[in-house]
């Protein structure tokens, strides 16, 4: 029996909220990191990539004078005008949760509820009283958990793909996001040595996506640019590469199609991404400009996002196409849905 | 739930003493507890307050954890209210569910019999039993639903009675619901949380289980299946959504019934057959237990501004291509005017007497109960017959002399629009209330199953309680607790 298209569409945002939540919390714990250097507490700079990784500079500044970690944390985590906070994404998640109840298992919703309830009870984080560490790992866990007992309590039918539909176009979307703010750093002349700011940014690139160790399992200790993009985008067992999650996507899109014995044209769009990408190696993309790449790659991914919306019939259907890919990457944090409560 | 207002203006004002004094308890004396709860006391002496005290906050953690609420929304603070739930069990001997469940059963009966009569000859007001004025002028009832049968004849599929006691033997039906009663949800968790918290309870005691209640109900809406509907019918539960006050419970109707819960915008109508939206081809449904009101469930029907419901519904209700339940205008029968006639419906349809009186009303509409109710203004409840909320109510013990005066005046320019009811004692359970134990007063509300074959009812209810001392508002959004209800089986 076929899903009802309302409950697939929140199922899918489930996915993305929780993931988005998940990444926002990464993002905040890498400036959290570059700013624990000595010398470079709150300095301006060392949160000024954080906020335009998140994408959401342009109404921060509408918003706040000082670029700051108090403001940029407030911001990114706690604001309620911000859609894509951290505690925005997760009542977005527990209100689509709530009306697709009968859709989630109760461990499921215990997950989100549970963790929603601790963080209305949560003080305000207070700039040096060392508890925003903390916050951030109970983010992640809490997100982990859900993603979690998904796996192990969800039916792994079309409930099950549409949440990791959702899950991994996300995470696509924000593993580009990230490459593409530091795409200048990635590519700084190659020196024999390259320099501690560079190393740096690169170390931030990884924690950001949370694969910095898996990186080093995979490449050694050396941080090199082409290694952190070949990883990031091309390495089809990082679980945050973009090559990853379009398998992901195809690999749940087929299911569907055999589910509901229907092939649709996301099914061709996500095949061809799947394809490129097999046949892409990294010289070429760093010859061919990786700005360029990830902003194609965005632009790709947020049409597959709308057709697979269009193809299991979602009512909220997304404008078509984007605006312009470029302006995408740096006024906003990925595609954003109005919620019903 | 649906607002009773009509006894609450007196809580506030009730003494203390005078509470203690004319309330029938349902536990009994201190020293002499009646049979049902003997065990109950047993318990609570050997458990001791302080611990159930406990207990009682373990039981709240469980239900914020779970998401068992009911929104309010326009009322500030937290829109995700938790009804307070009480431990202590309210608890019926096998032969006074026994004599309820007859009563009940009778009434659902009877009431249904009464909007099929509505819409078709109306032979009970062409022999003048109930006035033609009470039904035609009625915003409840429904043109369109004239000459229609509806599948099983049966308009109110669940029907919740709410019942209050006086004394040992004394009930009364209170009021009757009969469009879309909700509790029902609370009724099973509350026997799902105590048989968690307090499983050598029920080791210990023969209490009747309620967990059948969504099958049940399935088994009911099978029975009603429309005439266009040839195989097994595909339920579904049409919800207004996550906003409306008793979401939760659709979700765990439906969840239970293993059914859609689905939303207006979910479903849309083809050549008189109703679709759910789905992610691939529609699919048919063929009952629908609607939870929105009359008013909403077809903008081309009805309210045209609605976005709740879908369009072409009721036409395709009227064809045969689905199943309403409850039917549009079911309302007709638990209207507070209709209610007055409850017991003529019985011996009228049913040619028996009635098992669960009324509680006893006179009607101003006639001149000898309207000169009796001039003359008692001080004793009596008069209330307007289409009022809510406590508006047009005058409580006459507690009113001044020139209240009463103004509503004397009131009653005598129009006195068709007026009922009046003595003030009821009602009876008193043990709660548990700043880490004491102390009576407070409840109601029942059961839910009778109406289907073509029975009349199907799971012992028990929803017990309502109000929560503060002496008050009779058992409404949860206005602080009225819940409690587990319990029907002994032997």
């Amino acid at each position: 029996m076929a899903l009802l298209s309302r409950a697939a569409e929140n199922l899918f945002w489930i996915g993305r909220y929780v993931e988005r939540a998940e990444n926002m919390a990464r993002l905040l714990d890498a400036g959290r990191r570059m700013s624990a250097i000595p010398g470079q507490r709150d300095h301006q700079s060392e949160w000024e990539p954080i906020l335009s990784a998140a994408g959401c500079r342009a109404q921060f500044d509408r918003s706040y004078d000082t670029v700051n970690q108090r403001n940029v944390v407030e911001f990114l985590a706690f604001s309620r005008d911000n859609a894509s906070s951290i505690v925005s994404c997760l009542a977005s998640a527990r209100a689509n949760a709530r009306s697709v109840r009968t859709a989630m298992t109760f461990e499921m919703w215990e997950a989100l509820n549970s963790y929603w309830l601790e963080l209305k009870q949560l003080a305000p984080l207070k700039p040096g009283d060392g508890r925003l560490a903390h916050f951030l790992e109970d983010v992640k866990r809490a997100c982990a958990l859900f993603t979690g007992v998904t796996s192990s309590t969800i039916l792994h039918n079309d409930t099950y793909n549409f949440l990791r539909l959702g899950q991994h176009i996300e995470r696509a979307d924000k593993t580009a996001r990230i490459l593409d703010v530091k795409y200048f750093a990635l590519l700084a002349p190659t020196e024999e040595v390259a320099g501690s700011v560079d190393l740096y940014q690169w170390a931030v690139i990884l924690r950001a996506t949370g694969s910095y160790r898996a990186y080093h399992w995979v490449y050694g200790a050396d941080l090199e640019a082409r290694h952190v993009a070949d990883f990031l985008i091309l390495n089809v067992d990082c679980a945050r590469s973009l090559a990853h999650c379009v398998r992901e996507v195809n690999e749940h899109l087929i299911r569907l199609g055999r589910l509901y014995a229907a092939h649709h044209e996301s099914h061709e769009l996500v095949d061809a991404m799947n394809q490129d990408f097999s046949n892409a190696d990294i010289d070429k993309i760093f010859a061919d400009g990786l700005h360029e790449m990830i902003t194609a790659f965005i632009a790709r991914n947020n049409a597959l996002s709308d057709q697979i919306a269009r193809d299991y019939y979602f009512a909220t259907q997304p404008s078509t196409p984007q605006a312009s890919a470029e302006e995408t990457v740096f006024t906003s944090f990925g595609s954003d849905r109005q919620t019903t409560a | 739930m649906r607002g009773k207002n009509l006894y609450s203006l007196n809580n506030a004002k009730q003494s203390k003493h005078d509470a203690t004094v004319t309330h029938y308890d349902e536990m009994g004396s201190a020293t002499q507890p009646r049979e049902p709860y003997a065990h109950i006391k047993q318990w609570i002496q050997s458990t001791g307050l302080d611990t159930l005290a406990q207990r009682s906050l373990e039981a709240e953690t469980i239900f914020r954890k779970v998401g068992i609420t009911f929104n309010v929304y326009d009322a500030g603070g937290d829109p995700e209210r938790l009804i307070p739930f009480d431990l202590i069990p309210r608890v019926f001997s096998k032969s006074e569910w026994d004599m309820l469940s007859a009563g009940i059963e009778q009434r659902s009966e009877a009431l249904n019999k009464f909007i099929w009569d509505v819409y078709h000859d109306g032979s009970i007001i062409a022999d003048g039993i109930v006035p033609a004025s009470l039904i035609m002028n009625n915003p409840a009832y429904q043109p369109s639903m004239k000459g229609f049968d509806p599948p099983g004849g049966i308009y109110s599929h669940i029907v919740g009675i709410d019942i209050v006691r006086t004394g040992n033997d004394e009930f009364y039906v209170l009021e009757d619901n009969c469009r879309t009663p909700s509790g029902v949800s609370y009724m099973l968790e509350n026997r799902e949380i105590m048989m968690r918290m307090f499983p050598e309870m029920f080791e210990t005691m023969d209490i009747a289980p309620v967990e059948s209640y969504p099958g049940q109900l399935v088994k009911t809406l099978r029975s009603v299946k429309p005439a266009k509907c040839e195989g097994k019918p595909t339920l579904a539960i049409l919800s207004p959504g996550a906003m409306n006050s008793a979401y939760y419970e659709h979700c765990f109707l439906a969840d239970g019934m293993g059914v859609e819960l689905v939303e207006g915008p979910d479903l849309f109508v083809e050549d008189g057959l109703v679709y759910m939206r789905t992610t691939c081809a529609p699919q048919r449904v063929d009952v629908l237990y609607r939870r929105i009101d009359d008013d909403y469930i077809d903008p081309e029907h009805f309210r045209a501004d609605s976005v709740l419901g879908v369009r072409g519904l009721m036409n395709a209700y009227l064809t045969g291509g689905v199943t309403l339940v409850s039917a549009p205008g079911a309302g007709i029968a638990d209207d507070k005017a209709v209610y007055t006639y409850v017991p003529e419906m019985i011996r009228y349809y049913l040619d028996q007497e009635p098992i669960l009186p009324n509680v006893p009303t006179w009607k101003c509409s006639e001149p000898a109960d309207l000169e009796y109710v001039l003359a008692h203004l001080n004793e009596l409840v008069v209330k307007e017959v289409h009022g809510s909320g406590g508006k047009g109510l005058l409580v006459g013990p507690h009113a001044s002399d020139a209240e009463r005066q103004e509503f004397a005046a009131l009653v005598t320019a129009n006195p068709a629009t007026y009922i009046a009811q003595p003030t009821l004692a009602l009876s008193t359970c043990p709660t548990l209330t700043d880490e004491t134990l102390s009576g407070r007063h409840v109601d029942l509300r059961p839910f009778a199953l109406v289907g073509k074959d029975k009349v199907r009812l799971v012992p028990g209810g929803l017990t309502r309680v109000a929560m503060r001392e002496g008050s009779l508002v058992v409404n949860s959004s206005q602080g009225g607790g819940v409690k587990d209800t319990w029907v002994l089986e032997k």
